[in-house]
């Protein structure tokens, strides 16, 4: 479904990926681990073109991505993404964060919007809170309307740059619920995320990347008890 | 300490003001044999209500001609003239402020003169007698060279007319019942008027004769309709009716500041660096 | 001290001259909005050509007094252009040209104080950056520029008493007139004051209560 190939990032003189090969297969749920600078954030945001690669290929879905023949509003329709940080728009309530894009974007009429967020905030778990502002939910909800947001455009495939990072120990599993949910759905998802946890449960593939490199990969298992590399193993030994 | 900066920068203001009108009154001081000469002349036949004393009446509500400045002072073009003309004759002024409309009545009784902005008329010269004019307030029509559309007062109805704010010419035009309030358009002042006057904004620009010479000499694109000012309106001292001594006295003192030079100060202090209470 | 009775004498004079004030202001602050919106974006985006011809308008405008730029369009202008402005006309020009420099720093701040996350979340749905813009980032952008706008708002207000140089009767030039026929300044002065207060006093109150009502639908920040 995404086929990336020798991917160059480089922020000034700074270079984040140093020539990035992955083949992301359709219904998979990879899980992107690595230390903090390690270029996993900004892998992800190069897949759907919110950061330019310096060089290389990214085909989604056949298409070759940053020619300008290609639309990228078009093309990131149909890559939801979640951020650390939520970004819901605080300005209007959560049915009509949920609602907006499908309405501007898709031009899906508002009854029928309306409709369809109140079915995605529903599947988050979050039917009561539909005429909530986004200040007036935890860090939790605010995440799982997040989701919900993105789903609604009915992407392909899921980004998710650590969703969990920035909230309450308590409230970390019932955005990761959501996720597993999607994950037994079938969703093509990339996770950025250091929940072994959730890799372990429904992550088929787990890439270990540092300074700008695919380190090492391979199932969940391979990588959390028997890591071969010894940056791999160094750096689980402090997480785990 | 902002309030004290403000204190200190307004006192410093007023005090330059003062040392500069000290300077103003000591510069029209006259030759002191030339104001004996005058004295001897008979003070008697003048006739005045108090023995050494100009009395002198008008009404301070005439800028720039006589009005009270910010300290409530008595001052104006009137006001320096009659006591530079008083100091010549020899005699110390005193005035009063009466308001115009009954100002005749006490001429003669309550005080000596009337000097205030009066128009020299013939019904005026029935009841009264004036100093030779001491100011032409006459206003010319100043148009686009070429223009043809106005050659007269009578032509000014219905064109657009620039004048300078609170000017003579301002004050003719909001008296002409025929000129609409709209057609009138008031700049800050005449050079400004003159622009828009090139740039087509008004039709014409209506201002004292110095001024309509001076724009006419050094810009080509405009000209006076005639150099004949469509006001006859001479500012004159009015004296109680048969009092020839005193006419006579006040020409000579007229002509005697005028020749110091005095008079033409006063013109360049009160129509040229005034700008008015604005 | 103050000549009450004449003050009042000339209140409906001065009140006729509001309207053209009020008239001048309210043209004046639209037009600012739309060109400092514009203006605005184009700062942000930082479309190289755009880019500097929006800073060279904004660094002329805003580094001129506004009595010059009022001045060269109505007796200026018509020297190159051939023909003249009418003195309305002008003055709109000036205070749209004006408010649109100082509003398109207002914008511009108000934008780029708004958490570049909020772009990322609407592009990542597939908007476009207009879209974006549209719909997510000017409306949160917009209550913060509300005080600063209505102070602007307010300082146009005040200013309009300059195009009275282009012979416009607005209420300080009305007063002007009074005041050269009848030589009392003050009276004048003070009702002018008076009904600059009355105007601008409910304004920042406005804005005050437009701030806190926008505030209400805005938790999140």
């Amino acid at each position: 479904m995404i086929k990336v190939s020798r991917l160059y990032k480089n922020f000034g003189h700074l270079e984040v990926l140093r020539g990035v090969d992955a083949h992301i297969k359709r219904g998979e749920v990879v899980v992107l681990v690595g230390p903090s600078g390690s270029g996993k954030s900004t892998f992800l945001r190069c897949l759907n073109y919110l950061e330019q690669p310096t060089r290389g290929e990214i085909i989604f879905n056949g298409t070759l991505l940053g020619n300008s023949q290609v639309n990228m509003n078009r093309v990131r329709q149909e890559m939801g993404m979640v951020f650390q940080q939520f970004n819901l728009f605080p300005h209007m309530t959560v049915t009509k964060n949920v609602a907006l894009a499908p309405m501007r974007v898709k031009g899906v009429g508002e009854a029928e919007a309306v409709e369809l967020a109140h079915d995605l905030l529903g599947q988050v778990g979050l039917a009561d809170k539909v005429a909530a502002y986004p200040g007036q939910l935890s860090g939790g909800q605010q995440q799982r309307v997040a989701i919900a947001r993105a789903l609604a455009m009915q992407p392909k495939v899921m980004l998710f740059d650590e969703p969990t990072s920035a909230l309450d120990p308590e409230m970390i599993n019932e955005v990761l619920d959501v996720m597993k949910d999607l994950a037994h759905e079938g969703m093509t998802m990339v996770v950025v995320s250091h929940e072994m946890g959730f890799a372990r449960e429904v992550g088929n593939r787990v890439i270990f990347i540092d300074e700008g490199r695919f380190v090492e990969e391979g199932t969940p298992e391979q990588i959390f008890t028997n890591p071969q590399n010894p940056r791999t193993q160094a750096f689980l030994s402090k997480i785990l | 300490m902002k309030t004290k900066h403000w204190l200190a920068l307004g006192l410093v203001f007023i005090l330059l003001v003062g040392i500069l009108a000290g300077c103003g009154g000591q510069g029209d001081s006259l030759d002191a044999g030339e104001e004996n000469e005058l004295e001897e002349n008979g003070e008697e036949e003048l006739g005045l209500l108090e023995e050494g004393l100009l009395k002198v009446a008008f009404n301070a509500d005439f800028p720039p001609f006589e009005m009270r400045d910010e300290n409530d002072e008595l001052c104006g073009f009137d006001y320096d003239l009659m006591n530079a003309l008083g100091q010549v004759m020899g005699y110390d002024v005193h005035f009063d402020d009466v308001p115009f409309d009954g100002i005749f009545a006490g001429l003669g009784t309550a005080y000596d003169l009337v000097i205030s902005g009066v128009t020299i008329n013939d019904e005026r010269l029935q009841t009264m007698d004036f100093s030779d004019p001491y100011f032409d307030a006459g206003q010319v029509i100043v148009v686009r060279k070429g223009y043809e559309e106005i050659k007269g007062e009578e032509d000014l109805p219905g064109k657009k007319l620039g004048v300078q704010i609170g000017t003579t010419g301002h004050d003719v035009l909001s008296d002409m019942e025929e000129i609409a309030a709209d057609d009138i358009l008031v700049y800050d002042n005449y050079p400004l008027a003159f622009i828009d006057l090139v740039n087509g904004g008004s039709d014409a620009v209506i201002c004292d004769v110095p001024v309509a010479k001076t724009e006419a000499k050094r810009n080509d694109k405009v000209e006076l309709v005639s150099e004949e000012p469509f006001t006859v309106e001479f500012y004159g001292i009015a004296v109680p009716k048969g009092n020839s001594k005193m006419v006579e006295e006040l020409n000579a003192a007229l002509a005697q500041v005028k020749e110091a030079g005095i008079y033409d100060e006063l013109l360049v202090k009160w129509f040229v660096d005034y700008e008015g209470e604005l | 001290m103050i000549n009450w009775s004449y003050a009042f004498k000339v209140l409906p004079n001065l009140l006729r001259g509001t309207v053209v004030t009020i008239q001048l202001a309210l043209l004046g602050v639209l037009a600012g909005v739309i060109i400092g919106t514009i203006v605005g974006l184009i700062r942000v985006n930082r479309t190289r050509i755009l880019y500097q011809l929006a800073t060279i308008y904004v660094e002329i405008i805003r580094g001129t007094p506004m009595l010059v730029q009022l001045v060269l369009i109505f007796y200026g202008l018509p020297q190159i252009i051939g023909f003249r402005l009418e003195p309305f006309t002008a003055a709109f020009i000036t205070f749209g040209l004006n408010s649109g420099a100082y509003t398109s720093e207002i914008v511009r701040g108000g934008i780029q104080s708004i958490d570049r996350g909020q772009m990322e979340a609407a592009r990542s749905l597939g908007m476009s950056y207009f879209q974006a813009m549209w719909y997510i980032i000017l409306p949160q952008a917009f209550r913060r520029i509300l005080p600063p706008l209505g102070n602007e708002f307010i300082i146009l207000l005040k200013d309009t008493a300059l195009a009275s140089t282009v012979t416009l009767q607005e209420m300080m030039r009305i007063g002007q007139i009074q005041m050269a026929r009848t030589g009392q300044p003050f009276p004048i002065y003070v009702m002018a004051a008076l009904i600059y207060l009355v105007m601008t006093l409910p304004l920042s109150q406005g804005v005050r209560y437009l701030e806190r009502r926008m505030g209400a639908g805005d938790q999140g920040l």
